[in-house]
């Protein structure tokens, strides 16, 4: 006979008793209720008469109430480990090709679903069929060093060439942005693929589809040469409706829309080709964006009546100086795709990106609840999608527990349509991206001149800060690939004469 | 900009560890046996200096030649090849100690953080001569030289980067850390951190709490660095929202959760924050007394003058009280809690906030005139009193640095005893708060309590040492001792 332990409740004929006992090894209740299938023995065959050595197991509860062992949950643990499905070769390239494709239809399916067009699908489909035969050419040609090449950038790539060939004004910043706030199927594509599948792929396959830092403009630039090489893409790219777009993103005043369209002209020398470009400089959104920047500095040239008087000076002048008080609207999709980047812009950024204290706060209030509510919303619901199915029941009763004391209303609907709403940009809200602009021009002419009468220089200089600001963070470029822009954009003017 | 609750393993940082901790340790040994260093067992550190200036190092050159030829004389006997150079010498040497944990000894030669934390030593009887001694520019070549060399083979497996941060540490200068939040996942688990951290600070409490909420949703997220925060976010929120818990449910969730079974190696884990994280075997964790601190602040009666509770409350508090009483019960008989002295003194608590709840009975006639009934009543408080004083001889017998108002407290529990007779003496007022106590020490001996010398002063002396006492001046009669005071001890976590 023993003493009393604490156990779980008996429950034989209501019996309320927590308490047990050993009683000729059996695990007896309080009230004597025999617990049923548990006898405890001695396995020491040979007891000898130096004294009897018993061993007992230790004995815990869990958290649902009933006993276990310690010994017996860490043997059954690594028992589990132990069997690996992991296929490895030729099944897990053919596994990784096939999840690619899941996670290429996913992307899909969210862009059809947020105003594309439904030929998109078969656009995209056309497109990674060609990717496809590439591939099995290449392992022809080559049949010992084959490489498949698949990244996540190389299926933004593929949506980036298929929206070229449909000519819809979606641009690498917009990728950008749905990506970096996790609305594009993109960070932690694992979750898309059945659970089946991702036991067996191995760990480096994985890691492939868990997408890391975000790509910047840069590299996305590169790989969207490299598929349009490879896949003989050969659909120009039309630079005007990019420029419209520019001009009401960031609102300019419209004459920079005349002067960019006549420097792309006047560069006619080569045609807005992707497969052609060789320097990151010449991709055709790059080049534009040069032009861009470009026909801003002119518009500070524009020759007025009296350069002295501000009143008075030409429009394009006074409309930027304007611009260039007014700080950026940064809202929660700014917000997220600079945080995002934080590690490789923090330097551009400075001030902004840290988290500022004291009196200054108070308008960065509104930011930084836009930006939790993205977290409750989005980033929280998609880590944890990711992430569950390694724990076991007891921890994920804790977890409940925890989660219990701690409610959050992250996942309330309210606050994801609201999120969803003001990261909307280009196609799914065409109307309201004009209907924005709107307002921002009328708010604009509205405006008061600022009262400093700064001259073309440093007004140019200026302007020239602001726009690699604004549009660095857009298009998550260092301003000095943008300065490159600028410098290829205007060689290539001087030599075309 | 602030510390991310979260587990970091990395090969390339252990690794580094390994290389830096080996090489210091060639350093020192090899400096110990040229003679010139004063200290034997540990580097030059004003501490351990003034200890070995006794036994001067300059018969420790001699010694260690004659040991080395000694050595050399008897491989040659041996038969064993032998070489001119000495290095040979200390190769043998290194194969014995080959899997030696170098960062553990390293560490185990120095004071740790948390034993110095805050102790200033002011005695200028104990001040010690600074460590003069030094090494020739041409010594410490030679020692740097053999030391790399010694290194060499540990080198050559390791990473490029590895190699060159070593060297760079090395000639002293120092590694920027590789930023670790380049991913889209840290970066944004990096801004939530300091953006909880932000909020505390400037109080903006509802911000803070879903700060929280969200961090402690994602994975690979360590709760236990970060529960300190938790309970005081669920402080301010308390009754804002009847969903919210309270923080006493989140602080049994955390004791109930996480394990005090681990085995911990304070040697080397020293440099996390392992005081207020975790507890183990030996460790009572910080949580745990926080959670038993105030489930105890929570049995108190709010009242702290008068004497009069309504019967409901005096209810539920007694229920409460002997809720945590067998709780702690069996706490002390499982190895972190039994060597704890806190814990045996909330114990000890626990009885007496129960004796003065069970003796204000007598002081507001709750308790039944019939004789027997009320000597059942009366043997309750005295056995309270009497675990009460048991388990404070066996806390202040647990660790002699743990200091509490022990006098005070007996002092205290002699006014509940003395509640107990008060009706035989003056039935005429019964429900006056303002008694005097030290009328029925004298004029009564009771069961307990062995005469006391209770003047003022010595209570004073002690008030001084001890903080959590220090706001109560004088003792009233009826008064909790516990009451106000705890609070400041929880508070200072």
């Amino acid at each position: 006979m023993s003493t009393f332990f604490r156990g779980p409740i008996c429950g034989t004929d209501n019996c309320r008793s927590r308490l047990w006992r050993i009683i000729d090894g059996r695990r007896t209740c309080q009230y004597g209720h025999v617990m049923e299938g548990d006898v405890e023995f001695n396995d020491d065959e040979d007891v000898s008469n130096l004294g009897v050595v018993t061993r007992r197991l230790n004995l815990t509860t869990n958290v649902t109430g009933n006993f276990r062992s310690s010994l017996n949950t860490q043997s059954q643990l690594s028992q589990q480990e132990r069997v690996s499905k992991k296929v490895y070769g030729r099944a897990a390239e053919t596994l990784l090709v096939k999840s690619f494709q899941r996670v290429l239809e996913k992307q899909c399916g969210w862009l059809v679903g947020h105003g594309f067009p439904s030929v998109f699908e078969d656009t995209v489909k056309w497109l990674w069929m060609k990717w496809l035969r590439g591939l099995e050419e290449d392992g022809a040609e080559r049949p010992g060093r084959r490489t498949l090449g698949l990244s996540l950038p190389l299926s933004i790539a593929v949506l980036y060439l298929a929206t070229v060939h449909l000519r819809l004004p979606v641009y690498t910043c917009d990728y950008i942005r749905w990506i970096c706030s996790m609305q594009l199927p993109y960070f932690k594509a694992t979750r898309l693929l059945p659970a089946s599948w991702c036991e067996k792929l191995p760990n480096y396959y994985l890691q492939l589809l868990e997408g890391g830092k975000p790509p910047s403009a840069e590299q996305l630039a590169h790989k969207i040469v490299a598929t349009s090489t490879r896949l003989q893409f050969t659909a120009t790219w039309a630079p005007d409706p990019f420029y419209l777009r520019m001009l009401l993103e960031l609102r300019l005043p419209p004459e920079v829309f005349l002067y960019a369209g006549a420097l792309s002209r006047g560069t006619n020398g080569h045609p807005h080709l992707f497969a052609v470009s060789g320097h990151v400089a010449l991709f055709p959104e790059f080049r534009a964006l040069g032009c861009l920047l470009l026909a801003l500095r002119w518009c500070v040239d524009v020759p007025g009546d009296a350069p002295g008087d501000a009143a008075r000076a030409p429009r394009p002048a006074r409309w930027l100086r304007q611009w260039c008080a007014a700080g950026a609207a940064a809202g929660a999709a700014d917000r997220v795709t600079r945080v995002s980047y934080g590690a490789d812009l923090g330097v551009s950024y400075g001030a902004d990106l840290g988290v500022s204290y004291g009196s200054d706060r108070g308008a960065d209030r509104g930011a930084d609840l836009a930006y939790l509510a993205w977290l409750e919303s989005t980033f929280a619901d998609v880590t944890a999608q990711s992430a569950t199915h390694t724990f076991s029941i007891d921890q994920n009763i804790a977890r409940r527990q925890l989660y219990s004391i701690f409610p959050s209303r992250g996942n309330s609907r309210g606050v994801r349509s609201q999120g969803s709403d003001s990261l909307g940009t280009a196609v799914g809200a065409g109307p309201s991206l004009l209907a924005r602009a709107r307002l921002a021009y009328a708010a604009a002419e509205a405006a008061p001149v600022p009262a400093s009468h700064p001259d073309a220089t440093s007004l140019r200089a200026e302007v020239q800060r602001a726009a690699l600001q604004r549009l660095g963070a857009l298009f998550a470029l260092e301003p000095a690939a943008l300065s490159g822009c600028i410098d290829a954009v205007e060689r290539g003017y001087r030599r075309s004469g | 900009m602030f510390e991310v609750p979260l587990a970091k393993t990395d090969k390339n940082s252990s690794c580094m560890r390994k290389v830096k901790y080996h090489y210091v340790d060639v350093l020192r040994r090899k400096h110990a046996e040229m003679g010139s260093a004063a200290c034997g067992n540990g580097l030059p550190t004003p501490e351990c200096s003034a200890a070995e200036d006794e036994d001067n190092g300059s018969t420790v050159s001699g010694d260690s030649a004659r040991a080395r030829r000694r050595k050399r004389r008897i491989r040659s006997v041996l038969g064993l090849a032998c070489s001119d150079s000495d290095y040979s010498d200390y190769d043998v040497d290194e194969d014995e100690e080959e899997d030696q944990n170098y960062e553990r000894v390293y560490h185990s030669m120095h004071e740790k953080p948390q034993e110095t934390f805050e102790v200033w030593a002011t005695d200028k009887r104990k001040l010690q001569p600074i460590n003069k001694n030094f090494v020739t520019f041409a010594e410490c070549h030679d020692l740097e030289r053999y030391a790399q060399r010694r290194i060499e083979p540990h080198l050559a497996r390791a990473s490029k980067t590895v190699r060159c941060s070593f060297d760079a540490i090395k000639s002293g200068q120092e590694v920027i850390p590789v930023r670790n939040n380049t991913s889209h996942h840290m970066a944004h688990v990096h801004r939530l951190n300091d953006l909880l951290h932000v909020a505390v600070l400037e109080r903006q409490w509802k911000f803070a709490y879903r700060c929280f909420c969200v961090l402690i949703r994602l994975p690979d997220i360590d709760i236990r660095s970060i529960w300190g925060l938790g309970v005081r976010i669920l402080h301010e929120m308390a009754g804002s929202d009847p969903q919210i818990g309270t923080s006493q449910q989140f602080l049994e969730w955390l004791s109930s959760v996480y394990s005090r079974k681990s085995n911990y190696n304070q040697t080397i884990n020293h440099k996390l924050d392992p005081v207020f994280r975790l507890g183990s075997r030996t460790h009572t964790a910080k949580f745990v007394t926080t959670w038993l601190w105030e489930i105890l602040l929570d049995t108190c009666p709010n009242e702290t003058e008068g004497a009069f509770i309504g019967a409901q409350e005096m209810k539920a508090n007694e229920r409460k009280s002997n809720y945590l009483i067998e709780k702690l019960s069996e706490m002390v008989l499982v190895p972190p809690y039994m060597d704890d002295p806190e814990i045996w003194f909330i114990y000890a608590l626990c009885h007496l906030v129960q004796a003065d709840l069970l003796s204000r009975q007598f002081l507001q006639d709750y308790v039944p005139t019939n004789t027997s009934h009320r000597n059942i009543a009366s043997n309750q408080v005295v056995q309270h009193i009497t675990h009460a004083k048991n388990y404070l001889s066996v806390s202040a017998s647990k660790d002699k640095n743990f200091t509490f108002p022990e006098k005070a407290i007996l002092h205290q529990l002699s006014v509940f005893e003395s509640r107990l007779y008060r009706s035989d003496h003056s039935s005429t007022s019964t429900n006056s708060p303002a008694l005097k106590p030290d009328a029925f020490l004298e004029s009564k001996v009771l069961d307990t309590l062995d005469p006391l010398d209770a003047d003022a002063s010595a209570f004073e002396e002690e008030q001084l040492h001890y903080r959590p006492f220090e706001t109560m001046e004088t003792i009233h009669f009826g008064q909790t001792s516990d009451s106000g005071d705890t609070s400041d001890g929880i508070e200072s976590f």
